[in-house]
């Protein structure tokens, strides 16, 4: 190989070289970068939507509406004349007595109906 | 017209990648990297700085996955320079002197990028391995110890392969050449470690690279099998 081919060639292998490594260094860093980049999309910087062309689609039987009343406690009331009847304040709930009718004490005497005279 | 690749190179005739002049260029250029990454980048995207600055610090376990892939990258191009070498495929391209410059050249970067992979976990404190559990195979049990083990012994075997090439006269010719064959075993366990270790493999381009870059490697090391017997046959015969 003569000196001016063999020059050539060494600063062919070098030129490759310097590439080799930019090209490593560079895919690192842009490797990085992506990752970084997907990575705060993700987490960090949530994309707004937008709805477009919605319609409201009814599918199957409409809506069925039942009226519930709505019960509410008591208020004082007002009636004619402009008095003011006050909601009682509850009262301690007594329980009904229950008396057992054969207890001793309790028993009735028997009535006599014997309207019939014996002769 | 005479043979310019004689059958049996003489590797202790061949100079080391490295001149001192290179040597000190490659570092410069190096020192201007880091300058430019650690000054200018964090102005141009605020987010690779937020990414190392964070609680947990993911920027550096990105950083460690991007350099792993480039890592692979390289040294699995120093594996097929070096099977194109001795398959004699190198006389097509790029030419004998040229394959073993760029063989060294690929070993020696893709081991820079290896220990930038390592290293660069020590910032990441969502995986949190300590100095120790980098080095030495099996300790960490973080995340799958045994693949991770498995690209630890990778480079140790590829630290092996790359420096002995510096001390080949110790060893002689054929020493070296055998301990080369560790290679292999090498490149086998950097695939395995990339395929069963990286979080990216199911990705939609990781695993078609891995196949790629596995099924070149077969192929010419098929090919070098094929090679050597075909030209040990004559031999034989003779």
């Amino acid at each position: 190989m003569n000196p001016k081919s063999s020059r050539r060639n060494n600063a062919a292998i070098s030129g490759a070289k310097a590439i080799i490594t930019s090209a490593s260094v560079a895919a690192t860093i842009g490797g990085w970068m992506l990752m970084a980049d997907a990575s705060q999309g993700q987490g960090l910087a949530p994309v707004p939507v937008q709805v477009v062309n919605a319609q409201s689609v009814s599918i199957g039987l409409p809506p069925l509406n039942i009226a519930v009343p709505t019960v509410v406690p008591a208020q004082d009331i007002t009636v004619n004349g402009g008095q003011t009847v006050t909601q009682p304040a509850p009262q301690q709930q007594t329980q009904p007595q229950v008396t057992d009718p054969n207890a001793f004490g309790n028993q009735q005497p028997f009535p006599f109906t014997n309207t019939r005279s014996s002769r | 017209m005479s043979n310019p690749y004689p059958p049996n190179p003489d590797i202790n005739a061949i100079n080391p990648v490295f001149s001192r002049r290179t040597f000190l260029a490659i570092l410069g250029a190096v020192i201007l990297a880091v300058a430019f990454t650690m000054l200018v980048l964090p102005l141009l995207v605020p987010g690779l700085a937020a990414s190392l600055t964070s609680s947990e610090g993911e920027g550096y376990w990105y950083l460690s996955r991007v350099s792993g892939f480039v890592a692979y990258l390289l040294l699995w191009a120093s594996t097929v320079m070096g099977l194109i070498i001795t398959d004699r495929l190198a006389r097509l391209w790029p030419g004998g002197p040229a394959a073993y410059d760029l063989h060294q050249y690929f070993s020696i970067i893709g081991i820079a990028f290896t220990l930038f992979h390592m290293l660069i976990l020590l910032g990441s404190r969502y995986i949190g391995y300590t100095v120790v559990q980098l080095f030495i195979p099996f300790t960490g049990a973080q995340y799958r110890p045994l693949w991770i083990g498995i690209g630890q012994l990778s480079f140790y075997l590829a630290l092996v392969v790359t420096f002995t090439f510096y001390a080949r006269s110790w060893f002689g010719s054929q020493g070296w050449r055998r301990l080369h064959y560790l290679s292999f075993a090498f490149f086998l366990f950097a695939l395995l470690h990339s395929v069963y270790s990286g979080t990216d493999t199911n990705t939609f381009w990781a695993g078609p690279l891995y196949w790629l870059t596995g099924g070149v490697t077969l192929f010419f090391t098929v090919y070098r099998i094929a090679f050597t017997r075909r030209r040990a046959r004559p031999r034989l015969t003779n």
